[in-house]
C-alpha cells in the first residue's frame, strides 16, 4: 500500500507543482489530473475517463485567491487509484473521491492560507539584502514545501484508505452503489450552479437556456455551440458599441446646449466652435 | 482647455496604446521578455494571507530591479517597498508587472518621484484586474476549454481531450500574458480609468457573461444526468415509463431544474460543502428507494 501511497503522492505533486509554478496552465483541473494519474498508475484510458467526469464535478471550484469549496486533485487521484488498482466500481469512486476532496480541502486551505503565512518574514528579510538571487531561493524553496504538503492529504488517504475501501467495496449492496451512481450524475450540477453564481445576471439569464437547449434538443457538438455563442457576442458587440457611440454623441449635444432636432447639423458645428 | 486641445491629448493617449514592441529600445525588450518569463513563477509559492504573491511579484520584476537600480542601496529600497500583498490573476496580472517596471524607471531617473504613487497604482489595480481576470479566464475560457476537452473524452478516454483543453486554455492565456506586460509598460496608469469611463469594461463582463452562460447551459445539459426506471401500471397495456413523459415535457427537465435549485441555495449563502453532502444523500437515497 505504501507503494501505491507514493504514486499518488508523487501525481499530486507533480499536478500542483506545475499548476503553481508555471503560470496556472490549469494542469490541476480534473481532465488533466487524470491523464498525469493515469500514466501513473499504468491506466491512462480510465484515468482520462474518470477526470472527465470529476472536471463537470469541479469545474465550478475557482482556485482564486485561497477561496475555494473542494479540493479537486487528490479526489481525482484518488479516485484512479482505487479504479485501476482495486477495481471499484466508477461511479463509487467518483462520488468516494468527491467526499474526499471536501476534507482534503480543510488541509489545503490550512497550508495555503495559514500555514504559507510564516514565510512573509522570510520574503521580508530577502528583500532587503537587495539581491534578486535570494528572492529567487525564498520563493522557490517555498514552492517545493507548499506542493509537497498539497499531496500529503491523497498520500495519506490512499495509505491508510485503501485496504479498508478494498474490503468495503465488496460487501457494498448493488441498491447503494446504484445510489452512488445517481450522486455522481447529479453532483455536476452544483458544480454548473457555482459556476452560474459567477456570471448571473438576470438581463443575460436567459442565455443559459439557449445553450442548454442547443445541446439537448439540437445535439449540437461543444464546439458548434461555441460557435454560435461566438456570433451571438459579436453581434451584441457591435450593436452595443453602437449604442455607447450614440450615447457620447447625445451626451455632446446636451453638453452644448442643444437639444436634437431644433438646429442643423451646421450651426451645431458652430456652436462648438464658439463655445 | 478647448476641445482642439482635448483631442490631441485624446489621439496621443490613443497612439500609446499599443502592445508591439517595436519602437522599444533592445534593452526594454529584453527587460520585458525577462518580466514574462519570470511572471510564470508569480504563485510558486503562495504566501497565503499575509502576502499572498509578494515574493513571485519581486521575482517577477526583479529584472526591472537589477536594470533601473544599479546601485545596491537604491534597489533594497525599491524591493522592500514591493514586499507587501499582491494578488492579481497570474495572466493578467503581468500588466500591472510593466506599469511598475514604467514608473520605477521614472523613479529612478527623477529624484523627486513620490513612490506612494506606485503602491496607489498597484493596490488599485489588484481588484479591478483579477474580477475581470477570473471572469474571462476562470469563468469563460477555462470552461470553453473544459467543455470541448471533457466532450472529446469523457466516453472514450482519448488523449486528445486533456490536450486541446491545454491548447484552448494556454494559448490565449499566454498571448494576454505577453501583450499585457508590454500593453502595461507602455501605457499610462489612466488607462484602466478610461476604459472604465467609457463603459467599455462593463461591456466586456456583460459579453464574457453571455459566452459563458451559453457554455454553461450546454454543459449542464451534456454533465448533469438523471433518469428514473419507475413505471406506471397502465391498465391492460404496458407500464408506462415515468422518464418519457418527463422528456415530452422537456428533455432534461430534472437535470436543469436541479441546478437552478442549486443555484438558487448558493445565491441564498447556502455553504457549497452541505450543496455537496445534500447531492450525494438524495443520490444515494434515490438508489436505496429503487428510483434510479
Amino acid at each position: 500500500m505504501l507503494q501505491l501511497a507514493l504514486m499518488a503522492f508523487f501525481a499530486a505533486f507533480i499536478c500542483y507543482f506545475v499548476q503553481w509554478t508555471f503560470g496556472q496552465p490549469m494542469v490541476d483541473q480534473p481532465i488533466c489530473v487524470g491523464l498525469v494519474a493515469g500514466i501513473i498508475f499504468g491506466d491512462m484510458t480510465t484515468g482520462i475517463i474518470i477526470g472527465a467526469a470529476m472536471e463537470a464535478i469541479f469545474i465550478g471550484n475557482v482556485n482564486v485567491g485561497g477561496a475555494t469549496s473542494a479540493e479537486p486533485v487528490s479526489g481525482t487521484v484518488m479516485a484512479i487509484c482505487f479504479v485501476t488498482k482495486m477495481g471499484m466500481d466508477q461511479g463509487t469512486a467518483i462520488a468516494l473521491a468527491t467526499a474526499v476532496a471536501i476534507f482534503a480541502n480543510i488541509i489545503y486551505s490550512l497550508i495555503f492560507n495559514v500555514l504559507m503565512s510564516f514565510w512573509a518574514p522570510l520574503i521580508d528579510r530577502a528583500a532587503a539584502t537587495g539581491e534578486t538571487r535570494n528572492i529567487f531561493i525564498c520563493h522557490f524553496s517555498g514552492a517545493l514545501i507548499m506542493n509537497a504538503g498539497f499531496a500529503i492529504p491523497v498520500f495519506l488517504a490512499v495509505w491508510f484508505g485503501a485496504e479498508p475501501v478494498a474490503n468495503l467495496v465488496n460487501v457494498i449492496p448493488s441498491t447503494v452503489t446504484a445510489g452512488f451512481n445517481a450522486a455522481a450524475g447529479l453532483l455536476p450540477a452544483v458544480g454548473m450552479a457555482l459556476l452560474l453564481r459567477m456570471l448571473w445576471d438576470s438581463k443575460i439569464a436567459i442565455y443559459f437556456l439557449l445553450g442548454f437547449v442547443l445541446y439537448s434538443y439540437l445535439g449540437l457538438p461543444m464546439v458548434g455551440v461555441a460557435a454560435v455563442a461566438a456570433v451571438i457576442v459579436a453581434v451584441t458587440a457591435f450593436r452595443e458599441l453602437d449604442l455607447m457611440n450614440l450615447r457620447d454623441q447625445i451626451k455632446k449635444l446636451r453638453e452644448t446646449g442643444v437639444t436634437a432636432g431644433t438646429l442643423s447639423a451646421e450651426k451645431i458645428e458652430e456652436e462648438d466652435f464658439f463655445a | 482647455m478647448n476641445n482642439e486641445e482635448l483631442s490631441t491629448q485624446e489621439d496621443a493617449a490613443n497612439e500609446k496604446i499599443s502592445i508591439s514592441t517595436k519602437g522599444l529600445s533592445s534593452e526594454d525588450r529584453r527587460m520585458l521578455h525577462g518580466i514574462f518569463l519570470h511572471s510564470f513563477n508569480i504563485f510558486a509559492m503562495y504566501c497565503g494571507g499575509a502576502k499572498a504573491g509578494a515574493s513571485g511579484f519581486l521575482w517577477s520584476l526583479a529584472p526591472a530591479f537589477e536594470r533601473f537600480y544599479p546601485d545596491k542601496e537604491r534597489r533594497r529600497d525599491a524591493m522592500v517597498r514591493h514586499t507587501s500583498w499582491y494578488n492579481i490573476t497570474s495572466n493578467v496580472g503581468t500588466f500591472c508587472m510593466g506599469l511598475v517596471a514604467a514608473m520605477e524607471k521614472e523613479n529612478s531617473e527623477k529624484p523627486d518621484f513620490d513612490t506612494q504613487s506606485i503602491d496607489a497604482v498597484k493596490a488599485s489595480l489588484m481588484g479591478p484586474m483579477s474580477g475581470i481576470g477570473d471572469a474571462i479566464f476562470w469563468g469563460v475560457l477555462r470552461v470553453i476549454a473544459a467543455a470541448v476537452g471533457m466532450a472529446l473524452c469523457a466516453d472514450t478516454g482519448s488523449i486528445i481531450g486533456p490536450i486541446v483543453f491545454l491548447i484552448i486554455y494556454n494559448v490565449p492565456s499566454i498571448l494576454c500574458r505577453w501583450s499585457l506586460t508590454v500593453l502595461g509598460y507602455r501605457v499610462g496608469s489612466n488607462f484602466i480609468t478610461k476604459l472604465y469611463e467609457g463603459g467599455l469594461m462593463k461591456l466586456i463582463t456583460k459579453l464574457a457573461g453571455i459566452l459563458g452562460l451559453i457554455m454553461i447551459g450546454a454543459m449542464t445539459a451534456s454533465s448533469v444526468t438523471f433518469s428514473t426506471i419507475i413505471t406506471i401500471p397502465a391498465g391492460s397495456g404496458d407500464p408506462v415509463s415515468v422518464q418519457t413523459y418527463l422528456d415530452t415535457i422537456f428533455t432534461g427537465l430534472i437535470p436543469i431544474l436541479y441546478t437552478l435549485g442549486c443555484l438558487k441555495l448558493l445565491r441564498k449563502n447556502i455553504n457549497v460543502t452541505w450543496l455537496i453532502i445534500g447531492t450525494m444523500v438524495v443520490g444515494i437515497l434515490l438508489g436505496l428507494l429503487g428510483i434510479e
